[in-house]
């Protein structure tokens, strides 16, 4: 279990740092946000209903809710955006299923991100603290960008001021539960609930209320509770209950992207095309959701492996969940034969991994030399299983690159992680996140192509007596 | 460009390990790669090393039986497969409906496709009512190993069948879904047929 406080003067002094880090800063703007973004999520949550029901009359927001002095500072924050946005072409036209796209994958990835922050303070980290700040960081200027190419220059830098205010106070938390400080603790949740409040009406006054804030500041809420408890849980040495909500937390972030787009483009006066939650934009949704948390989660595994962390059994159980989830997906396209095949396979390639992490462990030319020649073994006969799946939609060559780009980034990225040279890591394991959601676009649209090619075609004649006619249906 | 993502990442650390030595000024304090990596030990933490990912599939158990009380539906299920003309195979038997077995099987991840006739020649069939469900209506449909998935009507929508949306009805989904498929519509005496399909769409509970 871990014992709070075993930081030290090491870990304080970090604090030191990222709180000044933490602070509102100076955001520069950077370059265009990378490429390629694919995806979306197919469940409809409430936040996405409602936000969609608040486009047309009928669902109006909760603005009336109490404005304390806080509030009101926030208004004034928010009137700034009005006032931005009632400029001419204030609010720039954008991809709406583009933007979903990116909105899904930036916040999953900060969900991880801050994951991995207060668990580095929790174990007295300093360097993983420090990188993990810095990334967060990035992904905050690129959400910001975001809300950029939309509201413009100032909303975004308004954005990152709370949106990495959020990521000070959960750090602060963690801090907090480390130290057994209960005055942090509590001056970081109240931090927190002032954010949501803050963020939430910033939102609702950007998307001219296509985005309730009471709507949001919910969601937002649900975000800071699943990571304040994963705090919670793996201070506790319950490092299960926290990799449960480190899944639920990212998780939770698709949705939570699909609803923020839908309400950016339709406060901003346009319409949601079509294919924005089309069953095949669905589908590549999850894929993507489903195979960037594997890298994430295998990730989090082998770090687990090289620190001998005692949150490896519960890293490996995590992965695993993922894992049935995905073949889950795969059977219900290919049938149940196929799903034991990948399952067995995909299973093959994680612990492959596994075997090369014991290696770097060991020191252990030989062990990495086996896990090595696993992974090719693997990426061929993968290769082969998938392309045959699809009917050749995905071919076998291309996929096997793609394999091999997967395992020498999160190969890479462990022995980048072995040797301290945590940025690097850090970079290393981003692309590898970044890698799934290409991946996935493709093979979402040859999974779905080839599931709607199995598929019987016309309307069923499940009638002949003429008697149902009366009924009018 | 993703190349350079940490570059100002690490400066900025660079940066704050020249504050934190500054603040500190004992280079013991900020020694903060301590305990952040350690020594290798075999036997430390086993898990490591006894790790193996999980193979174990469960198979979810074919449907037996639908069961509608909303509409007193209780019904077996026949295995419906793909006819030579592509189309889907309609049940056998009026009084009982059918299940699409190239699909996956209800509370699967996906559309489950169960098809019943409206009527027959000489009277109701087992989908007869089918129209009358209301969103939240409860669908039952019990399995070959005891268990039960249960679903709640999200939707229902008639279509003519020129304009069947197999997308809609058969496209992978992300989650357990159900689709009840039966005619609908006028009905044309010199064909035997109905114009129309009624399609009942159904989410997991």
């Amino acid at each position: 279990m871990f014992t709070p406080g075993t930081g030290g003067s090491a870990a304080k002094a970090v604090d030191r740092g990222l709180r000044r880090s933490c602070c509102p800063r100076s955001f520069v703007r950077r370059r265009p946000i990378r490429g390629p973004f694919v995806g979306s999520r197919a469940a409809a949550v409430g936040v996405a209903a409602c936000i969609g029901a608040a486009v047309f009359p009928g669902c109006s927001s909760q603005w009336t809710a109490d404005q304390d002095e806080h509030a009101s500072q926030l208004t004034a924050e928010s009137t700034a955006v009005h006032d931005h946005r009632s400029g001419a072409a204030a609010v720039k036209a954008v991809d709406a299923v583009d933007l979903r796209a990116k909105l899904e994958q930036l916040l999953g990835q900060h969900a991880i991100l801050t994951v991995r922050l207060t668990r580095a303070r929790l174990r007295g980290d300093g360097d993983l603290a420090q990188i993990a700040d810095a990334a967060l960081g990035e992904n905050t200027a690129d959400l910001g960008e975001l809300i950029g190419t939309v509201y413009g220059g100032e909303a975004a830098e308004k954005f990152e001021q709370l949106w990495f205010g959020h990521v000070t106070y959960l750090f602060d938390y963690s801090r907090g539960v480390a130290d057994n400080d209960e005055a942090v603790q509590s001056q970081a949740r109240r931090q927190l609930d002032d954010y949501t409040t803050d963020l939430s009406q910033f939102l609702e006054a950007a998307t001219k209320r296509a985005a309730p804030a009471s709507v949001v500041a919910a969601e937002l809420r649900m975000h800071v509770d699943q990571l304040l408890q994963q705090v919670d849980a793996y201070a506790r040495g319950d490092y299960d209950r926290a990799f449960v909500l480190e899944r639920e937390s990212y998780e939770h972030m698709f949705p939570l992207g699909k609803a923020l787009a839908a309400g950016i483009v339709t406060g901003g006066g346009g319409g949601l095309p079509a294919d924005f939650d089309s069953p095949a934009r669905q589908l590549q949704s999850r894929l993507g959701l489903l195979l960037g948390e594997h890298a994430e989660l295998a990730v989090d595994a082998m770090r687990s492996g090289i620190s001998n962390s005692p949150d490896f059994p519960a890293a490996g159980a995590a992965l695993d969940g993922n894992t049935r989830e995905i073949t889950a997906m795969i059977e219900s396209v290919f049938g149940a034969a196929s799903a034991g095949s990948f399952q067995a396979l995909w299973a093959d390639h994680i612990d492959a991994f596994v075997t090369y992490t014991q290696a770097v462990v060991a020191d252990d030319a030989a062990l990495e030399n086996a896990a090595t020649e696993r992974l090719k073994g693997f990426n061929a006969n993968f290769a082969a299983f998938l392309s045959t799946s699809t009917q050749g939609r995905l071919g076998a060559p291309a996929l096997a690159d793609a394999f091999v780009m997967h395992e020498d980034l999160l190969l890479r990225q462990i022995n980048a992680y072995a040797e301290r040279d945590y940025s690097t890591a850090y970079q290393l394991s981003f692309e590898a996140y970044q890698h799934m959601f290409a991946l996935a676009a493709q093979a979402a649209t040859a999974i779905g192509d080839s599931a709607a090619a199995q598929s019987p075609t016309g309307g069923p004649q499940t009638g002949a007596g003429g008697m149902a006619a009366t009924k009018g249906w | 460009m993703v190349q350079h993502r940490l570059t100002g990442a690490t400066a900025f650390g660079s940066l704050l390990a020249v504050l934190l030595l500054g603040a500190c000024g004992n280079a013991d304090d900020t020694d903060t790669s301590a305990g952040s990596i350690a020594e290798p030990s075999l036997a430390a933490h086993p898990g490591l090393w006894s790790y193996r990912s999980t193979r174990a599939h469960s198979e979810t158990a074919a449907p037996v039986r639908l069961r509608i009380p909303s509409i007193d539906v209780d019904t077996g299920l026949e295995t419906l497969g793909r006819a030579p003309d592509q189309s889907i195979e309609v049940p056998r038997q009026p009084s009982s409906a059918g299940w699409w077995a190239g699909g996956p099987r209800p509370g699967q991840v996906g559309p489950a496709v169960i098809l019943g006739h409206v009527d027959s020649k000489t009277g109701p069939a087992v989908f007869f009512r089918l129209g009358e469900l209301d969103v939240g209506d409860e669908v039952l449909v019990d399995r070959a190993d005891g268990t039960t998935a249960r679903f709640l009507v999200t939707t229902l929508e008639r279509y003519h069948k020129a304009e069947f949306p197999s997308e809609l009805v058969y496209y992978p989904t992300v989650e357990p879904e159900l689709r009840l498929v039966t005619c609908g519509g006028p009905f044309d005496p010199s064909t035997g047929h109905y114009r129309d399909n009624l399609v009942a769409f159904a989410a997991q509970a």
